[in-house]
C-alpha cells in the first residue's frame, strides 16, 4: 500500500507545517505587537533590519532574538551607551553586557522630544506614545487628536522630570533627547529604561532624520522605516543634485541679532549643510562649529553684508519692526532687495512652531522651500511649507 | 583744595580714557586700517560701505555706551557705599537688577503670557526695544517698592536687608518662568545675562546717554552732603546736612543709574562694585569731590577695556562681558586695595 502511506506521510507533514505556522510567521516579519510563544534558540527574530546610511552617532547588530544598539554620545560630549533590545518571549542573554536592557517591541513610550514625537508619526504608531516632556510644546493635527483621548501624560511641566510621576505609570520606556540628569538615574534604578536619541547632534539633515529608524528598532518597525527613510532620502538627493547644478548660487547668511551678537549657524551645522545642498553657498561655510555660533554684528556686517538671501532669522511680523528691533539690519543687501526668509508660515498665535516638531523627519520638504528660495525656477510649482518671506 | 597727587592722577586717567576710546574704536572683531577709521568718523568715505557702517554704526556708538555705563555703574557704587557705609554695595542692592531681570524674563521668557505680549505690544516695542522697556519698568516697580518702605524706616541697614530681600524674591519669579520656558528662549535670555554695549543704536543711545548724564549730574551736586554723611548721620545733622532727603535723593539717583544701564546693557555686575575701591586705592582720599570725577574716569576706562578685550580683536568669537569683566577687574582690586591698606584704611 504505498499510496496509503504517502497519503498518510502527507497529512503528516501537512499538520505538522500548520502546528508551526505562528512561528513561520514570526521569522517572515519583525512582530510590531506583543511576544512570541514558544522559543526557538535557531530563528532569527527580526527578519526586517534597519541599516544606518548617514547617522554617524548610532549603530546597530541583530542577532537571532535581541538587538544591540551603541548610541556613540548619550549626551553632547558624554559617553557612549549601549542599549539590548530583547525580544518579548525570548530569554535574555546572559554574555552581554549593555547599560539598558529593552524588551520589544515596547508598548508605551515617553517622548522627552517633539522630534520623537515626530517620528511615531511617520511610522503610524502614535498610539504608543503615553508621555511627553510637555503637552504645550506639541504641535499638529495627528498628535492633538492623540492628546485628545487623555492617554499622554505630561513628565516634565516645568524643565524638571517629575521621575515618581514616571516610575508610578511604568512605560515601557523613556527616550530623552540626549540629557543627564538625577531624576533619570532614579528612574533607571526604579526598572525603567532611559535610552538617549541624540538625533540632533548630527551634522547633516540626511543625519538627522535617519534617526526615525532608531525609534523603529523598539517598536520592531524596521521595515517601515527603512522604506519612508529611502524614499525621502532619494528624494532629496534628486532635487539637490538638480539645485547644485543651477547657476547663479546665491550668497546666503543666517541668524539675527540679540543685542548686537549675531546667532548664526555654523559653518558644519546642519543647517550649512542644507543651504550647500539647496544650492546656495553659506557665508560662514568656513566657520568651525557643529551647532550655533555667536558672531559679532561687524563680523557679520563684513561678511555678509553683500549677501544675496538671508533665512533663518524669525521674531519679525515685517521688515520695517526688524529696523526697529535692530536699525543695522539696513547694512545687509537681502534685507534691502526683501529677501529675508523665516520659517514661520505655521508659526501659531501661542508662539508654537510646528517646523520644530515635524520638519527633522522631513528635510526634503526643508529642502525643496530653500531651493524655492535660491533657484526659483527650478521649482515654481511647489508650495512653501515652513519658509514665508519677511513681509514689507 | 586739591593736592597734587590727585591732579596728577586725575590728569592721567583722562589720558587713559581717551586712549581706551580710541583703542575701541581701532580694534573690533574684524581688522580694519587705522586710515579707514579715521575716513569713515571724518565723513570721507561712502555711507554704504561696509568699513564705514561698521565704524559708525556698530563701534562708536558701542564706545560711547560702554563710556557712560562704565561712568554712571562707578558713581553709583560709590554713592550707594557711602550711603551705606559699606565696602560691598553697589547700584544694585536694593533689588534693582532683579526687577529688571524679571521684566525682561517676562518678555523674553514669557511670550506665551497674555499680559507681558498685552504689556509691550501696546507700547508697539519688540526685540530689544521691548526688552529694555521691560527692564526700566521692572526696576522701577522694585524701585518704587523700597523707597515706599524705606522712607518709613529709619536705620539704612534694614533698608539694605529690604533690599535684598526684595531682590531674592523677585529672582525667584524669574527661576519659575525659566523652568517653564521654551529652550529657544532660554538662549536669549541667558544672551541677556552676559551684559552687552553693542545693543545700544545711535536712536537708543539718545534716551540713553541723557539719563545717565543727569544721574550723574544729580551725584555731582550733592558731593557735599555725601562727605557729610561719611562721617556718620549725627555729624552730618550737626553740619546742617538734612540727613533723610539726601539719603532718598542719593540712593534714587543712584538706583535710576543702575536701573537705566541694567535696562540697555544687561545686568553688569562686577564694575559697580569695583570701581569706587580702585578710586579711593589711587587716590587715597575719600573727599567725594574729587572721587565722583575719578569714578567717572574709572568707571569709562574699565568699561572700554572690557569692551575690547571681549570682543577678542582679530578672532570673530566675542567672550561675554560680565565674564570678562570679573576675570581681568578682580586682580586689579585685589592689588590696590592690597597697596592701600598699606597706607590708609579704604572706606
Amino acid at each position: 500500500m504505498p499510496r496509503i502511506r504517502l497519503l498518510m506521510w502527507g497529512v503528516a507533514y501537512a499538520s505538522v507545517a500548520v502546528l508551526a505556522r505562528p512561528h513561520a510567521a514570526a521569522t517572515t516579519a519583525n512582530l510590531t505587537t506583543g511576544c512570541v510563544r514558544g522559543f526557538d534558540r535557531n530563528a532569527d527574530y527580526f527578519p526586517d533590519k534597519a541599516r544606518f546610511e548617514d547617522a554617524g552617532d548610532v549603530r546597530v547588530e541583530y542577532r537571532k532574538s535581541y538587538k544591540v544598539v551603541t548610541v556613540r554620545e548619550a549626551y553632547s560630549g558624554g559617553p557612549a551607551e549601549r542599549y539590548l533590545l530583547v525580544q518579548c518571549g525570548t530569554p535574555p542573554p546572559r554574555d552581554e553586557a549593555a547599560d539598558q536592557t529593552i524588551t520589544i517591541p515596547i508598548s508605551s513610550l515617553y517622548a522627552a522630544s517633539p522630534t520623537h514625537v515626530s517620528s511615531l508619526v511617520d511610522l503610524g504608531r502614535l498610539e504608543a506614545l503615553t508621555g511627553v516632556s510637555r503637552l504645550r510644546d506639541l504641535t499638529g493635527g495627528e498628535i492633538a487628536r492623540r492628546v485628545a483621548t487623555g492617554r499622554v501624560r505630561e513628565f516634565a511641566a516645568a524643565s524638571v522630570i517629575d521621575s515618581e510621576l514616571v516610575v508610578s505609570q511604568r512605560p515601557s520606556m523613556l527616550m530623552t533627547g540626549g540629557a543627564d540628569s538625577a531624576p533619570l538615574s532614579v528612574i533607571r534604578s526604579a526598572g525603567i529604561p532611559v535610552v538617549a536619541n541624540t538625533e540632533w547632534l548630527e551634522h547633516t539633515a540626511l543625519a538627522r532624520a535617519e534617526w526615525v529608524k532608531f525609534v523603529a528598532l523598539f517598536l520592531n518597525e524596521e521595515r517601515r522605516a527603512q522604506t519612508l527613510y529611502g524614499e525621502m532620502k532619494s528624494r532629496y538627493r534628486a532635487l539637490s543634485a538638480r539645485a547644485k547644478a543651477a547657476s547663479p548660487q546665491p550668497s546666503v547668511m543666517t541668524g539675527r541679532s540679540t543685542n548686537g551678537m549675531f546667532v548664526i549657524a555654523g559653518g558644519r551645522s546642519y543647517v550649512a549643510a542644507l543651504i550647500a545642498d539647496a544650492g546656495g553657498r553659506y557665508v560662514w561655510a568656513d566657520n568651525a562649529a557643529a551647532g550655533t555660533a555667536s558672531v559679532d554684528l561687524e563680523a557679520q556686517v563684513r561678511r555678509a553684508a553683500n549677501a544675496d538671501i538671508w533665512i533663518n532669522g524669525g521674531g519679525w511680523s515685517n521688515r520695517t519692526q526688524m529696523l526697529q528691533d535692530e536699525p543695522r539690519y539696513a547694512a545687509f543687501k537681502a534685507y534691502r532687495t526683501g529677501q529675508v526668509w523665516v520659517y514661520e508660515r505655521r508659526l501659531q498665535a501661542s508662539g508654537h512652531n510646528e517646523y520644530w516638531t515635524r520638519s527633522v523627519t522631513h528635510p526634503d520638504v526643508v529642502l525643496a522651500d530653500l531651493v524655492r528660495i535660491f533657484h526659483p525656477p527650478l521649482m515654481s510649482n511647489h508650495e512653501f511649507m515652513w519658509y514665508m518671506a519677511v513681509p514689507k | 583744595m586739591s593736592s597734587s597727587r590727585e591732579i596728577t592722577v586725575l590728569s592721567g586717567l583722562v589720558v587713559l580714557l581717551a586712549a581706551a576710546f580710541l583703542a575701541s574704536l581701532i580694534l573690533g572683531s574684524t581688522s580694519v586700517p587705522l586710515r579707514q577709521v579715521l575716513d569713515a568718523l571724518t565723513g570721507v568715505s561712502n555711507g554704504t560701505d561696509p568699513v564705514a557702517i561698521v565704524v559708525r554704526t556698530i563701534r562708536l556708538p558701542r564706545a560711547l555706551t560702554a563710556l557712560f555705563a562704565g561712568a554712571a555703574l562707578g558713581v553709583a557704587a560709590l554713592q550707594m557705599q557711602t550711603l551705606f557705609r559699606n565696602p560691598l554695595a553697589d547700584p544694585f542692592v536694593l533689588g534693582i537688577s532683579a526687577g529688571a531681570s524679571f521684566g525682561v524674563a517676562l518678555v523674553v521668557l514669557g511670550s506665551g503670557l497674555g499680559a507681558t505680549a498685552g504689556f509691550t505690544g501696546a507700547l508697539g516695542l519688540r526685540g530689544d526695544a521691548a526688552i529694555t522697556a521691560a527692564a526700566v519698568a521692572g526696576a522701577l516697580a522694585v524701585l518704587g517698592l523700597v523707597t515706599l518702605v524705606a522712607a518709613r524706616v529709619g536705620n539704612p541697614a534694614t533698608v539694605l536687608i529690604l533690599g535684598l530681600m526684595f531682590g531674592y524674591a523677585v529672582s525667584a519669579l524669574v527661576t519659575v518662568l525659566v523652568a517653564f520656558s521654551q529652550p529657544e528662549r532660554l538662549q536669549q535670555w541667558a544672551q541677556w545675562g552676559f551684559g552687552s554695549f553693542s545693543g545700544v543704536t545711535w536712536q537708543r543711545l539718545r534716551l540713553f546717554a541723557p539719563l545717565t548724564i543727569v544721574g550723574l549730574l544729580m551725584a555731582a551736586v550733592a558731593t557735599k552732603q555725601l562727605n557729610a554723611l561719611l562721617l556718620g548721620e549725627h555729624y552730618a545733622r550737626s553740619m546742617g546736612v538734612a540727613v533723610r532727603p539726601v539719603r532718598m535723593m542719593t540712593m534714587t539717583g543712584a538706583s535710576l543709574l543702575g536701573a537705566v544701564v541694567t535696562a540697555f546693557c544687561g545686568p553688569i555686575a562686577f564694575l559697580g562694585i569695583a570701581v569706587p575701591h580702585i578710586c579711593r586705592g589711587l587716590l587715597g582720599t575719600s573727599d567725594h569731590r574729587v572721587l565722583v570725577p575719578a569714578a567717572v574716569l574709572i568707571g569709562g576706562i574699565a568699561a572700554l577695556a572690557a569692551q575690547t578685550l571681549a570682543l577678542l580683536p582679530g578672532a570673530t568669537g566675542v567672550l561675554p562681558l560680565n565674564a570678562v569683566m570679573a576675570l581681568l577687574g578682580a586682580p586689579v582690586v585685589v592689588v590696590v586695595l592690597l597697596r592701600a591698606r598699606r597706607g590708609t584704611a579704604a572706606v
